[in-house]
């Protein structure tokens, strides 16, 4: 088990590595001048120069990745072209916001997704089966932004019953939280819809092995046959769905900053984009690659914990 | 498969079977109504695009700020939004705009990824390595932020969003074609071919590809759906289709900064978005039922 981790993390390392490295070059080798970019089509050649000049443009692209590797080992990921603020200071504040709404968006897309599945399995083929499928059909055809704005809506506008915008204030938990369950409720929404699925499908495969016909043959509830244990066996493939889904809660996530104006990650790599603000751009986007495969990597670890029969 | 026709002598010669295949795929198909129910909805939808400039009542970017949240009346069937545009023409036009991201974007990375796909999995060796690695590291990321760094290196804009998109999907068709490749590059029918003679390229054309098509006809039905997901999330971040023009995504941003007063100029074409990415879903699903080669297709 130790030795299946330590080559796990080994190559999550080197897989985070590599995507960092693309991101960093696809900044520079892609076509368009950044310093043209960030100082429109009509700025002067001497503006230009001196902005290459500033961003270290002009140094050989080896030189370049060099310096910045040896930034990310000191801290160091430059200054914003825009507000002349450390990067590392702006993603740092960023990042609690953005964990938070992950990680209670999580919590909720399971406390939804996985009962409104295991439902959806036992009462196969009737009305609740049907009414949980089509629920989740539609709630997957729904781009992620339409479940913040629906939310902001009833929840904020009409009811007021939770703020407009902001993330509130982190040292104070009620605050924080007020400010977090809309927005985490819309991804938990996103997630729930597909974890319901899945849940579904695990369970009718668990629910179909011929263990369940020895568990009810021996007598046991039906209730225990179903949660202890298929659903015991169904949550292993529903981890891993979950720690994959994950990546697609960190980029929905930056459409939720947007709508609720979270001082998230996703916010402030949305405004760089616009501004063109190139350092920004380039270390957010590799905090959240990194977090991705970070994440991907846990599930892998998870997997293996959760089923002692896995050896790798 | 769907679109190889063969005559009744053809059909004669292989016992039936083939005859036999198209009344299976054919009662699949029937047994697949929600797959209809996807059709009528992603052609009603696409037709009243595609006829904008006939059953559009406005010019999309015509502005009349003296009638702006105006509620829908018969001048203005769904309304107006914050620049008094008419809305309705709006949707019309974003809706086409969107489409049409989406689909070009989704059939030139099913092409291009099909046939690296194809040509990974027959060649092997450092070819399919190189290619399986670039794509591991493409789908590392999530395809949202893949699609915003590319349009933070390209810049905002329709055909930059397209080529964005593009590449977002590009690894997913590479290992949707490649993946059936590896059992059919063994068959006894290919070596045969190889056998007489036949170059790599025409194995690929002659022998593999009309194998493969099936399965990545299935994935551009559902990854269509992805697409206009993707392109609505980029637009709706200001990234696709710039202001005055409309996009579904930018219309649902735009509504937003008049989510009070016009809550309707976000919603309803947020519910455009997701009755199209349902209906290709719908498709999709059918297809996938229908072309599954567990059915005998």
């Amino acid at each position: 088990m130790l030795a299946y981790a330590l080559r796990r993390l080994s190559a999550g390392v080197v897989t985070a590595a590599v995507v960092v490295t693309c991101i960093f070059f696809a900044m520079r080798v892609l076509p368009g001048d950044p310093a043209i970019a960030i100082l429109g089509d009509y700025a002067s050649q001497e503006a230009v120069e001196a902005l290459r000049e500033n961003l270290n443009l002009n140094q050989p692209l080896w030189r370049q990745y060099l310096s910045f590797w040896i930034g990310v080992v000191q801290g160091d990921l430059g200054r914003s072209f825009s507000s002349r603020r450390p990067v590392a200071s702006m993603i740092g504040q960023a990042l609690p916001y953005t964990f938070s709404l992950i990680a209670l968006g999580v919590l909720l897309g399971c406390l939804m997704g996985v009962p409104l599945g295991v439902l959806s399995a036992v009462k196969r083929n009737t009305w609740v089966d049907h009414l949980a499928r089509v629920a989740s059909l539609i709630g997957l055809s729904f781009p992620s932004f339409l479940f913040a704005i629906g939310l902001l809506y009833i929840f904020s506008l009409k009811l007021g019953l939770f703020p407009i915008m902001g993330g509130g204030d982190l040292s104070s938990v009620v605050d924080t939280l007020h400010h977090l369950f809309l927005p985490a409720l819309g991804l938990g929404l996103m997630l729930a819809a597909f974890l319901s699925r899945a849940t579904r499908s695990a369970m009718l495969e668990a629910l179909g092995q011929d263990y369940m016909t020895t568990a009810r043959s021996k007598g046991l509830a039906e209730r225990v046959v179903v949660y202890k244990h298929a659903l015991r066996n169904a949550l292993l493939p529903v981890a891993t769905f979950v720690g994959v889904y994950v990546g697609v809660l960190l980029a929905a996530g930056v459409i939720s900053d947007v709508v609720f104006g979270r001082p998230g990650l996703g916010r402030l790599l949305a405004e760089s984009i616009r501004r063109r603000d190139y350092v920004v751009i380039q270390s957010g986007l590799m905090v959240l690659a990194v977090m991705v495969v970070a994440t991907n990597l846990l599930t892998d670890l998870v997997y293996c914990v959760i089923d002692p029969r896995i050896r790798y | 498969m769907l679109l190889i026709r063969k005559t009744s002598a053809a059909n004669a010669a292989s016992g039936g079977r083939i005859e036999e295949k198209n009344v299976k795929w054919r009662a699949a198909l029937k047994r697949n109504k929600l797959a209809y129910v996807g059709a009528c909805i992603v052609l009603i939808v696409a037709g009243a695009a595609a006829l904008a400039d006939s059953i559009a009542t406005h010019p999309p970017v015509a502005m009349d700020l003296q009638h702006r949240f105006a509620p829908p009346s018969r001048t203005h069937l769904l309304g107006t939004d914050r620049f008094g545009r008419d809305l309705y023409s709006r949707l019309l036009y974003g809706t086409r705009a969107s489409l049409l991201m989406g689909c070009v974007s989704t059939f030139c990375s099913a092409c291009i990824g099909s046939l690296l796909g194809v040509f990974g999995g027959l060649r092997g060796g450092w070819f399919d390595s190189l290619l399986m690695k670039g794509v591991d590291i493409l789908m590392a990321l999530p395809s949202l932020l893949l699609g915003m760094l590319l349009v933070a290196v390209l810049g905002p804009g329709q055909n930059k969003v397209m080529i964005a998109i593009g590449l977002a999907l590009l690894p997913r068709f590479i290992r949707v074609a490649r993946a059936p490749v590896l059992s059919l590059r063994e068959a006894a029918y290919v070596e045969a071919a190889r056998a007489i003679g036949a170059g790599e390229v025409r194995v690929a054309l002659v022998h593999i590809i009309p194998n493969v098509l099936g399965t990545v006809i299935v994935a551009v039905a559902l990854w269509l759906s992805t697409a206009l997901r993707l392109e609505a999330s980029l637009g709706f971040l200001g990234f696709g289709v710039q202001e005055p023009d409309p996009s579904l995504g930018l219309m649902v941003s735009d509504g937003l900064k008049s989510l009070l007063h016009a809550p309707h100029a976000s919603f309803v074409p947020g519910v455009l978005i997701a009755i199209l990415v349902l209906g290709f879903n719908l498709i999709g699903d059918g297809l996938r039922d229908v072309l599954d080669p567990k059915l005998g297709a």
